[in-house]
């Protein structure tokens, strides 16, 4: 034994292990990255949703209907997917290219047995049949001519090959042409021979007709293969066989990198277009309304009036489709609830003829009148036409209050200034807003009613709207929205005379999702 | 290709870069994971884990520091992870031992392969606490808390540990000596 010295243990165990390294087995590697491929479909955002409760939590539940009715298929190929898939199939069109080859090997051994059994049975009746240019002792001049085209043919092939690519198809027909030439030499020469090798040039045919250049290529290996079948038969020089075979396979090779290239240069294409083009937004906005200028939209006499924007709500869900990276179009439905109030009024009661122009009073005999505060009390001369009125008490802040509900179409373009994690667009376009429910109600501490419809609204009506987009992707294909827009609105009344200008400030917030 | 420019583009989920990454460190991470898991087929799992997390949270590397060593510490905790699940470190504390004992053993050229066997061999709670302070230079304070266990569990399990190893090695040692 040769005297070791003692050690500590941990001192041990520290120097033997300290540049330690081992190699895993490859099939690790290959499970990362089919791991790895599947995440990238499955991201669970589900819990995160939750967190945010409330709004976020009916968004979710949007978002998931939506996501159902307009993604019944999920297609995400990622990136690591497509190189896989490119190898596969590259793969296996070698294979499929491989069997033929095979074939055409089977039926050419077949032939050769059947040509040997027919030559012994040839010679055996050679005194017979003279004619007969298949036996060998009177068969040498046709069989050395025979071998001369191949050698010829082969050369060709050769010169060919190393010219490539474009020329393909002019050579595939030089191909055909000398397949035929040679086939007939087969065909004067071995009768036997005949049967196979038409069959085996249908089947040619057929993969020319069909396939891409790699076919092509592979057809020219299995045209070598054929000459090779005629080659070895007649057993004259082996050279041309080997040579044969080894333009053979130089075919092959070429032809599977052409493959790749080709197939490389597709899934190229096809990153740089944008993964997933349609999104689906979901979305809830506070919505302020107001008017640009002073008049009123009920009556004339409510213009110098105090009126005062109220916020309500709008919700809807938008489908974008990007056209680059950064602009997208989109469009969708929304419901928009608006409202405001006039204040400094006073009411009254009296007959509808008395009534509000603009207000349909549902055919009610007496019904209740909002004038301008003052019109009733401080002004009883005759020509008053409020005379009639009878003042109605209300208590506190007596309010005109019109609420509208309308559906509205956006189309609109959004542009991308800033996609990154955190993004900002420009967004711009208009709505075509459809009304809905519309009231007008005089509201007060001790009362709330309703009086009517309004009867100068536009049934169709449009908006211009402009904003600012802010979104944080929480992943690849879920984004957390702020959009603060501004739409005013083109032709809400009928009425040209009405001097009010409505717009309306939304911030609308949602999620989107990517498909 | 740097670090660097490597990080980045893993940071962009870049699938070669990935591959890259894989390439340079897989036999170091491997490593690490042979020492804490009882055999290879559990070391290779492991590993694979350790990249997924690299891959998902490199994101959270921020330059601070040697990416190695981040890379390090996500395969530890990739591994002890896994031990926490299992619930190997619920046990009681089995009294104190105290490591006093003699730990000099012969180093008559020990092959690595061996002394990896035997560290594998160790029960789990004793093959972590070991190989953590003694090889990676982890204290007990830290082990402790690492593996939810009390200093003085730490302790004793390394000095279990230490027992275990000893007795193996003097005996391929009086084995050898026999030949």
């Amino acid at each position: 034994m040769n005297m070791s010295d003692k050690k500590n243990i941990d001192q041990l165990f520290k120097e033997r292990f300290k540049d330690f390294e081992a190699a895993p087995s490859p099939q690790v590697w290959e499970n990362i990255q089919s791991q790895m491929a599947e995440k990238k479909e499955d991201r669970k955002v589900i819990p995160l949703w939750w967190k945010l409760g409330g709004i976020a939590a009916l968004l979710a539940l949007l978002l998931t209907v939506g996501n159902a009715v307009f993604n019944p298929f999920d297609q995400e190929p990622s990136i690591v997917n497509e190189d896989v898939e490119t190898v596969k199939e590259t793969d296996s069109e070698t294979n499929t290219d491989a069997p033929i080859i095979l074939d055409t090997e089977e039926r050419v051994l077949a032939s050769e047995e059947n040509t040997s059994e027919q030559t012994i049975e040839n010679t055996e009746d050679a005194s017979e049949n003279s004619s007969n240019k298949n036996i060998k002792p009177e068969d040498k001049t046709v069989q050395e001519k025979k071998v001369t085209q191949n050698t010829i043919a082969n050369e060709n092939f050769k010169t060919k090959v190393q010219e490539k690519t474009d020329s393909r198809v002019t050579e595939k027909n030089k191909i055909a042409a000398q397949k035929k030439k040679e086939e007939m030499a087969v065909a004067a020469s071995d009768k036997n021979e005949d049967k196979t090798v038409p069959s085996v040039n249908k089947n040619d045919a057929d993969i020319i007709n069909t396939k891409t250049e790699t076919t092509i290529a592979a057809t020219k290996g299995e045209n070598n293969k054929d000459k090779n079948a005629v080659v070895t038969e007649t057993k004259t020089t082996s050279e041309t066989t080997v040579a044969a075979t080894e333009d053979s396979s130089e075919n092959k090779k070429q032809s599977i990198f052409d493959a790749i290239e080709a197939t490389e240069t597709a899934a190229v294409t096809v990153k740089n277009k944008p993964e997933n083009r349609w999104e689906v937004a979901p979305n809830v906005a506070p919505v302020y309304y107001n008017s640009l200028s002073e008049g009123s939209s009920i009556d004339p006499m409510f213009a110098d009036n105090s009126q005062n924007g109220d916020v309500n709500l709008s919700y809807g869900v938008q489908v974008s489709y990007a056209i680059t990276d950064r602009l997208s179009v989109r469009s969708g439905v929304s419901n928009v609830d608006l409202s405001y109030a006039t204040g400094n009024i006073e009411l009254g009661t009296g007959p509808a003829a008395l009534g509000l122009r603009s207000i349909n009073y549902n055919d009610k005999a007496i019904v209740t009148i909002p004038v301008d505060q003052g019109s009733i009390s401080n002004n009883l001369t005759p020509e008053n036409p409020f005379n009639n009125l009878t003042p109605k008490s209300a208590s506190g802040n007596v309010q005109l209050v019109q609420n509208l509900t309308y559906y509205e179409v956006p189309l609109e373009l959004k542009y991308a200034i800033l996609n990154n994690k955190f993004g900002i667009n420009v967004l711009g376009g208009f709505s075509t807003l459809f009304l809905g429910n519309n009231e007008i109600s005089v509201e007060a501490d001790n009362l709330n009613e309703s009086l009517g419809e309004a009867n100068n609204l536009s049934n169709v009506s449009f908006t211009t709207n402009v904003g600012l987009g802010f979104d944080y992707k929480i992943s690849k294909k879920f984004k957390f929205n702020i959009e603060p827009m501004f739409k005013y609105q083109l032709n809400p009344y009928t009425d040209s005379s009405v001097d009010f200008k409505p717009y309306y400030l939304g911030i609308y917030t949602g999620f989107s999702f990517k498909f | 290709m740097t670090l660097n420019e490597l990080i980045i583009l893993c940071k962009k989920q870049d699938a070669k870069a990935q591959g890259e990454l894989y390439k340079r460190y897989s036999n170091v991470l491997f490593s690490i994971c042979l020492r804490y898991s009882p055999n290879y087929v559990e070391a290779e799992d492991s590993l694979q884990d350790t990249f997924i997390t690299i891959f998902k949270k490199i994101e959270q590397f921020k330059d601070k520091g040697s990416f190695e060593g981040w890379m390090k510490r996500v395969t530890v905790n990739t591994v002890l992870q896994k031990y926490r699940k299992k619930r190997v470190f619920d046990i009681r504390d089995e009294g104190q031992l105290e490591d006093e004992v003699d730990e000099q053993v012969e180093d008559n050229d020990i092959p690595l392969d061996f002394l990896l066997e035997i560290i594998q061999q160790l029960p789990d709670r004793y093959r972590l606490v070991f190989t953590m302070y003694v090889m990676d230079g982890y204290s007990h304070k830290e082990v402790a808390d690492m593996l939810g266990i009390t200093d003085g569990t730490s302790k004793s399990n390394l000095a279990r540990a230490r027992a275990i190893l000893k007795t193996k090695i003097e005996a391929y040692n009086a084995a050898k000596e026999a030949k």
